[in-house]
């Protein structure tokens, strides 16, 4: 049997298929292997943002952030009183329409009066509920 | 130009040489006989390094690595009605020992007992040098007990991944979430129950509950500060959407941490709210003036002579609020009179009021999904004089969940609708029976309301939630009758009554009355005043806008003089202060 250059050829053209064919597959499984750990570093933030989050949610119980709305912000529990509809913000707070005047002078600190009037009612204002909050 | 026919020019393979020519024996036939050995060799090799390069799966082995460390089954979240958090499993680690590969059983005990000082060395070794393959050391490891247990370096000791199931918001709502056996099952409350539902499919999907935390919250808080302030036996709280029967808020008094089962008494893990019967007392007489005015036998205006109490067989019916006069239907109920009630339960007869019992869901467990379920304790025989009993209260013993069911019914229009546990989807209607008519149902409400204004429940009025209800304090039966010492208080109610949302149960078991609350542990001091405290809390969370009626009461122009509630009604908000 006589081999031909056309043999010759077909059989370094078969190795280097198979070799592209292995190459292909190695890359392929490096990068499922890859894929894999990914997944696993997945699983386990999943894991962390699930602790995380029962963490969260015993640093949020209510009775915790009550105790720290009372202590640290003064907060208290809203009253019935203090809520309004739009309708009645006319009644409780009426606008006050400055004297028809060309004098400036008495408009500006007008504005500024029932802040000011409001700030001092807060502050005055008693907060009956906080004292049965404290422990 | 070359010749097509011309043939390619040929390789010269090496011959032998002519005198090394012969047989096996000869240096050439040896020769021969290696290269086909070494070839053959070589051959197999690089035809299985061809089947394992381009023939096998890619991921073969990786997967099945993967299979090995699978995570636990997934038990399936709990969450309540707004997506809160309230049950959740984590993945933990727990150690176990195989004692045959433990070197010396004495020494691994020494070293466990550095990480472990509470365990017994001597238990332990007793464990570690077992026959056994696998000894559980400790269940659920904390991380830094993990890593403290990785440092001995002991042969022998391993881990493996376990389910653990934490409820982060503590003791809140633990009797209706329940808690978990070490193993995987659920021992009461909703684990227990829905048991199925968490383990079974995807487990991805969490379980929505009815309930609100943040009312769940205020009701809780409320029910330890009035169980501690009134040194209750128990107490049970609960509040439930009267339109769809859903369960926002259930609480009983010892509460229980569903994150530590076994450190809880049983006394603790019982849920009042729906294992505990009692005999409520007056909250019944609403139910009882509802069948008057349903069956057209009495009208709001109606009056019955409660000068004298009354005789019934043997027992004779008086008064706790004596007020010795004919009284209107509004009167009985704003000061609890039981003559009145009795009289009303006599003219509509016994059968109708059993029925109509039936039919409020009083006579059957209302305890929702949960299976720590009681049934109710009847009557053997709905005698003219257990009906009469039963009127008010006694004689029948019910959960508090049962009569907030029956609250809801009669107040919602009519309808009485299961209470339950899991969040309804608002797309699907509600099943619900016809209880009464929304004539009647709007007539109850106006009544409850006038006892609230004018009557025994004054105190559990909130500023602009307009509440509705009735009071119930009612003797504990002992060996020798009633015992006049040890009552239950309870208040039961609706709000808003202009259009009644949810209704709430309030009940101490066994208060006693103290200095603040002037000695009194009736229900207008020992329940009352918490129903108002919770209603003015919670309503503005659940949406409900404030009655304006009442902020037009205020002077629009004077901010400073707007305040909360005035407290003079409240003397156990005084307690609270009072007590730590």
């Amino acid at each position: 049997m006589t081999l031909t250059r056309t043999h010759l050829f077909g059989f370094v053209g078969l190795v280097a298929l198979a070799f592209a064919l292995y190459w292909a597959k190695a890359e392929a499984q490096a990068v499922r292997e890859k894929v894999l750990v990914l997944q696993d570093e997945v699983d386990t933030e999943r894991r962390a943002v699930r602790t995380l989050e029962a963490e969260l949610t015993w640093v949020e119980r209510p009775d915790r952030l009550e105790a720290a709305a009372t202590r640290r912000l003064g907060l208290v529990p809203m009253t019935a009183d203090r809520i309004a509809t739009l309708d009645d913000l006319d009644q409780i707070a009426p606008l006050r329409v400055a004297p028809p005047t060309v004098d400036a002078k008495p408009i500006a600190p007008k504005p500024a009066e029932p802040a000011a009037d409001k700030s001092k009612a807060i502050a005055a204002m008693p907060a009956p509920v906080a004292t049965v909050v404290a422990r | 130009m070359s010749d097509a026919r011309r043939p390619e020019p040929s390789f010269e393979w090496p011959r032998p040489a002519p005198r090394d020519q012969g047989g096996i024996g000869t240096m050439r036939g040896r020769t021969i006989a290696l290269a086909v050995a070494f070839c053959a060799g070589f051959g197999l090799l690089s035809l299985r390094a061809v089947q394992i390069g381009l023939f096998r799966p890619v991921d073969e082995a990786a997967t099945a690595a993967r299979a090995a460390v699978a995570p636990p089954s997934k038990r399936a979240d709990i969450v309540d009605r707004n997506g809160q958090l309230l049950a959740i499993s984590l993945v933990a680690h727990s150690l176990y020992a195989d004692p045959k590969r433990i070197w010396d059983p004495v020494e691994a005990a020494r070293a466990l007992r550095k990480v472990f000082p509470e365990m017994d060395e001597a238990s332990l070794v007793e464990k570690l040098s077992s026959r056994s393959r696998f000894v559980w050391i400790k269940r659920r490891l904390t991380p830094k007990q993990k890593q403290a247990v990785w440092e001995l370096a002991q042969p022998g000791l391993e881990f493996i991944e376990e389910s653990e199931r934490i409820y982060p918001m503590g003791h809140f709502a633990g009797h209706v979430l329940g808690s978990m056996h070490p193993d995987g099952s659920g021992i009461n409350g909703i684990e227990r129950a829905l048991n199925d539902r968490l383990t079974t499919g995807s487990g991805a999907e969490p379980v929505r509950l009815s309930l609100d935390m943040r009312v769940q919250y205020i009701l809780e808080r409320e029910l330890g500060e009035a169980a501690s302030a009134f040194r209750a036996q128990g107490g049970a709280a609960v509040m439930l959407d009267a339109k769809t029967g859903e369960v926002i808020a259930s609480a009983s008094w010892p509460f229980m941490d569903p994150n530590r089962p076994e450190a809880n008494t049983p006394n603790q893990q019982n849920n009042r709210v729906t294992n505990s019967r009692f005999e409520m007392g007056s909250t019944f007489k609403v139910f009882t003036v509802a069948i008057g005015l349903e069956d057209n036998i009495i009208t709001p205006e109606s009056v019955f002579d409660a000068r004298a109490p009354m005789r019934i067989g043997s027992e004779l019916i008086s008064d706790f609020h004596g007020m010795n006069k004919i009284v209107s239907v509004s009167e009985i109920l704003a000061h609890s009179s039981n003559i009145g009630t009795v009289r009303i339960a006599r003219s509509v007869g016994a059968p109708r009021v059993r029925e109509f019992f039936s039919r409020l869901g009083l006579m059957e467990a209302a305890g929702g999904e949960l299976l720590e379920n009681a049934r109710p304790i009847l009557p053997k025989r709905w005698s003219e004089i257990a009906a009469a009993t039963a009127s008010f209260g006694h004689g029948i013993a019910v959960s508090p969940m049962a009569v907030a069911g029956g609250y809801a019914a009669v107040s919602n229009g009519g309808h009485y609708i299961r209470p339950t546990f899991v969040a309804r989807d608002p797309a699907v209607q509600v099943s619900s029976r016809v209880v009464l008519t929304p004539a009647t149902s709007k007539t109850v409400v106006k009544l409850m309301r006038e006892v609230v204004t004018n009557g025994t429940g004054k105190n559990a009025d909130a500023l602009g939630y307009e509440v509705a209800g009735k009071t119930g304090t009612a003797e504990k039966a002992g060996p020798n009758g009633y015992d006049s010492n040890r009552r239950v208080s309870s208040f039961a109610g609706v709000f808003p009554a202009s259009d009644p949302r949810y209704a709430i149960v309030f009940l101490l078991d066994e208060p006693k009355g103290y200095a603040v609350s002037g000695g009194a542990a009736t229900a207008a001091f020992a329940a009352a005043p918490s129903v108002s405290r919770i209603i003015a809390r919670s309503a503005p969370l659940l949406g409900i806008a404030p009655n304006r009626a009442l902020a037009q009461m205020e002077p629009p122009r004077a901010p400073t003089l707007k305040s909360a509630p005035p407290p003079k009604t409240n003397p156990s908000q005084k307690a609270t202060q009072g007590e730590p």
